[in-house]
């Protein structure tokens, strides 16, 4: 019987198992991610979390800085409260994370773990899930293991530098692509689909209440659940702090990350994306990033398409709206 | 609720492993002398282990029999619900799901087999795991020659030689009953509180893997039975990510690294104290002879000494003899089992009496050999240089025939007699050099 999910009030009264101590950067998305994960996990379920090496882990698993992750000051009474976290090479953390699961389940099948199936997360940058470790994703989603696996996406290999990856937006200057390329970012949500997952999402942390919904969802849903989380990243972006959030929503408003979410052998549903008459355009998105200013400049408060770069920025919205109807196509999708 | 050293929270009866072990669907009720290859010898221990509830594979030519094995004993429904095979999409795989698997719960064993350019796959992992303190796991590794330029799918230890440096506590074994044997024995070692570390028992590719002989199989309560009691430790063990609030696997700067590499170090080095004890037990439970840190054969009055791994062992053994007579030389032969870490002091005190030794390698090297490097560490260590003939032979599998190891028994009489090596080293088959002068 599915479980019934607490309203963003009651799941924001939680005990948050993400602590201070971290060294992510101030107003890291990861980090606001973080804490609504750490707080969705306190469901009366035992919390295994597997990390493959990325921001979110150098910056929270540093020893010997104090451990960003468990609840409360101290150790808890209760192992339902307790935390166990690994991290294990860059990027395998959704395999790691399935055996987890599997050892709790067949541990539980005996008798021998008498709790609830514990909450089980894996949590890798871009890099480690579409990129390096696209196999172990695909394969634990096509396995079915019944974990949910976070990925931030912030469009580059952030931990080393901010290079391209195959989910940089075209024409996004990275440290071995300058300028960018036309290339667009790998299908991620279609890839996940169609692989099997029980519950795809895609969640900015600026949509709070969305994105809190889609970690209950995902935590409660049968099989594979996979949440993408576009990651507005301050030092490899380059825009002024206090805008991650604003950027997540326009990333969603503009069609370039729209909020999505749907479950297997359901419809899915598009969310915080007008209607095309009424989106912003992309360029609205771009501007203020220094990774595109080749491409768009504010100019007196507003977006300025740099002269010559007007297919570039055609392009990318080109992009965004497909994308927006692709999406609408995968919604659909048996 | 227990706080055990720096690990973290441990919730003591979070995970209560008697309900494990009485889901266990026993595999022999009693001492059974069966016929099977080296790969189903080895596979076995897992079936019979209550601590063993999942068992993980990739396949890969000559150790694919080891999953296909535990695949139909599982799948044919003897092992109940206590137990699964769990089979990756690739050998990385396998390594990383050992790690979620025995990190979630410290009293498993956590196990897996390959070969060759499969090892060299999980080489990411298996280098992590050999620092992880996760002494719960074990990589059956069946020796084959890496990498694939040429593609050759018979024994040679190249690949075991190619992750010696892994952290893994790594034990050659030849033949049936010791693969089985070994592999019984090895979680006692890896898992001591003292040690925690990772094992890799390691045997040749079709010459044991694909070849059958006598197995004397043990029955289930005795093997678990010894390996509860070889674990007993007033020590407290260590929290899983399952029974514990726990970190694993942190980062760390410069500041702090080494002071992990010394505790690595420490761990794997106090396993040739923990080696001997474990195997007291076996021998006084089973009978046979437990893990020994090296073979001797006629060494009591050896003038020089072969030292040599593998299956191809047993014809030395056998031609020691006639070694002896026609060469007129008291000739011994030691079969190296531990190989990481490395028996040093036991092996150069062993040697102390030769006047030269010949070390045989089946492995390709740069230079000298992987174990000539090693025996030369060792006896300069001990304080002596000991004139070494270093010999090639068996690469890939090749057979290393009497004759190969009579001219290595001349070469080696001839070295003591020079005070120096007739060459820097030598590619032997059917007693001939294969290499030009070097």
């Amino acid at each position: 019987m599915a479980r019934a999910l607490p309203t963003f009030k009651s799941h924001a009264q939680r005990d948050d198992a993400f602590l201070e101590g971290h060294t992510l950067c101030p107003g890291c998305t990861e980090a606001v991610a973080f804490h609504e994960i750490g707080r969705a996990t306190d469901n009366g379920r035992k919390t295994l979390v597997a990390l493959g090496t990325f921001c979110g882990e150098v910056s929270t698993l540093l020893y010997p800085n104090v451990i960003s992750w468990g609840r409360g000051k101290r150790e808890p009474a209760e192992v339902e409260k307790s935390v166990g976290i690994i991290h294990n090479v860059f990027e395998s953390a959704p395999t790691v994370a399935e055996a987890m699961s599997d050892t709790a389940r067949v541990l539980a099948d005996v008798g021998a773990w008498k709790g609830p199936q514990p909450n089980v997360i894996s949590v890798s940058g871009d890099g480690g899930a579409l990129s390096i470790g696209l196999r172990s994703l695909l394969h634990s989603i096509h396995r079915r293991a019944r974990v949910t696996v976070v990925v931030y996406i912030n469009e580059v290999f952030a931990n080393t530098g901010f290079q391209y990856s195959p989910t940089s937006l075209p024409f996004a200057d990275s440290s071995t692509l300058p300028h960018g390329g036309a290339a667009e970012p790998i299908d991620h949500i279609g890839l996940a689909i169609v692989a099997g997952a029980g519950y795809v999402a895609q969640a900015t942390t600026g949509y709070a209440p969305f994105f809190a919904e889609c970690v209950e969802e995902a935590l409660a849903a049968e099989g594979t659940s996979v949440i993408f989380v576009p990651a507005p990243c301050i030092t490899g972006w380059k825009f002024e702090e206090g805008l991650t959030a604003e950027l997540g929503r326009l990333g969603s408003q503009t069609g370039l990350f729209p909020c999505f979410r749907k479950k297997r052998g359901e419809p899915g549903q598009i969310k915080h994306v007008p209607e095309k008459a009424k989106r912003p355009g992309v360029e609205q998105f771009l501007v203020g990033q220094q990774r595109f200013e080749h491409v768009v400049r504010a100019v007196d408060g507003k977006p300025q398409i740099v002269p010559g770069r007007e297919s570039d920025v055609a392009a990318l919205q080109s992009y965004a709206d497909r994308n927006v109807e692709r999406l609408e196509k995968l919604a659909l999708f048996p | 609720m227990q706080i055990v050293g720096t690990y973290g929270a441990r919730y003591e009866n979070a995970i209560d492993l008697s309900a494990l072990r009485g889901a266990h669907q026993p595999q022999y009720a009693a001492r059974t002398e069966i016929a099977v290859d080296g790969n189903t010898a080895a596979a076995i221990p897992f079936l019979q282990w209550w601590r063993a509830p999942i068992m993980a594979g990739f396949p890969i030519t000559p150790s694919t029999k080891w999953l296909e094995h535990l695949a139909a004993v599982v799948g044919a429904g003897k092992c109940g619900k206590a137990k699964r095979v769990k089979l990756l999409e690739a050998e990385h795989a396998a390594a990383d799901y050992l790690v979620g698997m025995a990190g979630s719960c410290r009293e498993l064993i956590a196990g897996t087999a390959t070969s060759s350019v499969g090892l060299d796959h999980m080489t990411e992992t298996v280098r992590s795991l050999g620092a992880s303190g996760l002494g719960n796991v074990m990589i059956v590794n069946v020796c084959r020659a890496t990498a694939n330029y040429p593609l050759c799918i018979e024994g040679d230890p190249s690949d075991h030689f190619a992750h010696r440096d892994d952290g893994f506590i790594q034990v050659m074994c030849r033949g049936k009953q010791q693969i089985y044997d070994t592999i019984l024995q090895l979680p006692a070692v890896g898992m001591n509180p003292r040690v925690l570390t990772p094992t890799m028992p390691g045997f040749f590719g079709i010459k044991d893997s694909h070849r059958s002989g006598k197995l004397v199989v043990e029955p289930d309560e005795a093997v678990n039975s010894f390996l509860d009691e070889a674990l007993a430790s007033t020590e407290p063990t260590p929290p899983g990510l399952l029974d514990g609030d726990t970190s694993m696997g942190s980062c760390v700067t410069s500041a702090y690294f080494q002071g992990f590499k010394v505790g690595q170090k420490a761990r794997l080095q106090a396993a040739l104290d923990v080696i001997p004890r474990v195997a007291g037990l076996f021998e006084k439970r089973f009978g046979r002879r437990g893990i020994e840190l090296f073979e001797q054969f006629a060494m009591e009055d050896a003038e020089v000494a072969l030292v040599c791994l593998g299956p191809d062992a047993g014809t030395a053994v056998q031609q020691l003899p006639r070694m002896r007579d026609e060469l007129k030389a008291r000739v011994g032969l030691i079969v190296l089992r531990v190989l990481t870490p490395f028996p040093s002091v036991a092996l150069a005190r062993a040697l102390r009496k030769v006047n030269a030794v010949g070390v045989v390698q089946h492995a390709y090297h740069h230079g000298r050999g992987h174990i000539a490097l090693d025996l030369a560490d060792a006896l300069a260590e001990s304080g002596r240089l000991l004139p070494t003939e270093s010999f090639f032979c068996g690469l890939g599998g090749a057979d290393v025939s009497p004759s190969t190891w009579r001219e290595m028994a001349r070469l080696t009489v001839s070295c003591a007699m020079r005070g120096k090596p007739s060459r820097r080293w030598h590619l032997l088959h059917e007693g001939h050099e294969l290499s030009e002068e070097n």
